[in-house]
């Protein structure tokens, strides 16, 4: 279906510590490697991790779940245009989630382009609300490199000009009727990221 | 909840054919919410027949409706399953959404229960540079929910 990825905040954040850590390593003020051995323990050292919050965590990793579904069914759909929108569309979006992306597949279809390939994601969650009507923000960079749109007739490429290969987006999960949705996009093709 | 994907995008755009040329006209379509943005084709769609006697397009004489996106002349489906119902008024199809979020979302702006929550996706894209779709709540179905003959609203914009 699709090679996007997904990255949860804990995992960027892991990945930014080591990435801190091999920049330390790297300093001009780094003496190099010392000439004492490093210390052997016997026992694990206790997981610096820092405390989640398992309902957090668990809503996050839904989130990002409903959020990857979401992005599959606009590849699923907009692959083919001329097709049934793909019914995990209407699962995992709704309000101008939905609404934007059926907008965007009948545009599609009216001016005979569809999109090849699949973009690549790396999403992040974070101000995580639970409850009835819980919320959460999800902040992405979609990387179009390998999401194209061709006209359907003679698979030349309909890309508009200069557009940018990365484009920041905002969205917003919604808890509703008893699952996590995805309820806004937005994204901002005037800037990159 | 909306109602089932499905068979509605065929049955929406079974009359808005697509254009088989590929010389573009230099307008660049840039749909809400989208990442991307294309090219249109010189020839983006199906003009629509000849408007009847007496009326433009989007009308008829009283007899089964006709819908019509005004700007492109493109003839579309007046009803389908996953889009709901068109109007003809903004281009707009909406759907009667049956989960509507709670009354204490800001989406009802405290009137719940009266009114309905509608799912509203437009289908001009120069005629929706921005997110203008999406559930939107009404105090009474929009013009043309339902209708299978021209509406008031569809009447009223003739002449």
């Amino acid at each position: 279906m699709t090679t996007s990825k997904r990255r949860s905040r804990w995992s960027g954040a892991a990945a930014c510590i080591a990435a801190a850590s091999l920049l330390a390593a790297c300093t001009p003020d780094d003496p190099g490697p010392t000439t004492t051995p490093p210390t052997q323990t016997t026992s694990p050292t206790p997981s610096p991790t820092p405390s989640v919050d398992p309902a957090i965590a668990e809503a996050e990793a839904a989130i990002l779940e409903v959020y990857q579904g979401y992005w599959d069914a606009k590849v699923a759909s907009f692959a083919d245009p001329t097709q049934p929108q793909d019914p995990n569309l209407e699962r995992f979006a709704v309000d101008t989630a939905l609404t934007d992306a059926q907008s965007t597949l009948f545009m599609m279809q009216q001016s005979g382009v569809a999109m090849v390939g699949a973009p690549s994601l790396s999403p992040v969650v974070s101000d995580i609300a639970l409850g009835d009507t819980g919320t959460a923000s999800i902040v992405d960079c979609v990387d179009l490199t390998n999401w194209q749109p061709v006209f359907t007739a003679t698979g030349d490429s309909a890309a508009a000009p200069d557009q940018t290969l990365r484009v920041p987006t905002e969205s917003t999960a919604y808890f509703y009727d008893g699952r996590w949705t995805v309820r806004t996009s937005v994204v901002h093709r005037d800037t990159t990221c | 909840m909306l109602s089932r994907a499905g068979l509605a995008l065929t049955l929406i755009l079974g009359s808005a054919t697509a254009a088989a040329a590929t010389t573009t006209d230099g307008t660049v379509i840039c749909p809400p919410g989208s990442p991307f943005c294309w090219v249109e084709v010189a020839d983006p769609g199906q003009p629509a027949p000849p408007p009847p006697v007496g009326g433009g397009p989007g009308t008829s004489t009283g007899g089964t409706r006709q819908c019509v996106i005004d700007r492109t002349g493109v003839v579309v489906p007046c009803h389908s399953e996953s889009f709901g119902w068109f109007n003809s008024t903004d281009d707009c199809y909406y759907q009667l959404v049956d989960q509507p979020p709670p009354g204490g979302d800001p989406l009802w702006e405290g009137r719940y229960p009266d009114g309905d929550i509608y799912a509203v996706t437009c289908v001009d894209p120069l005629n929706a540079p921005g997110t203008n779709g999406g559930w939107t709540w009404l105090p009474s179905p929009p013009d043309g929910y339902g209708a299978t003959e021209t509406t008031p609203g569809e009447l009223g914009r003739v002449g």
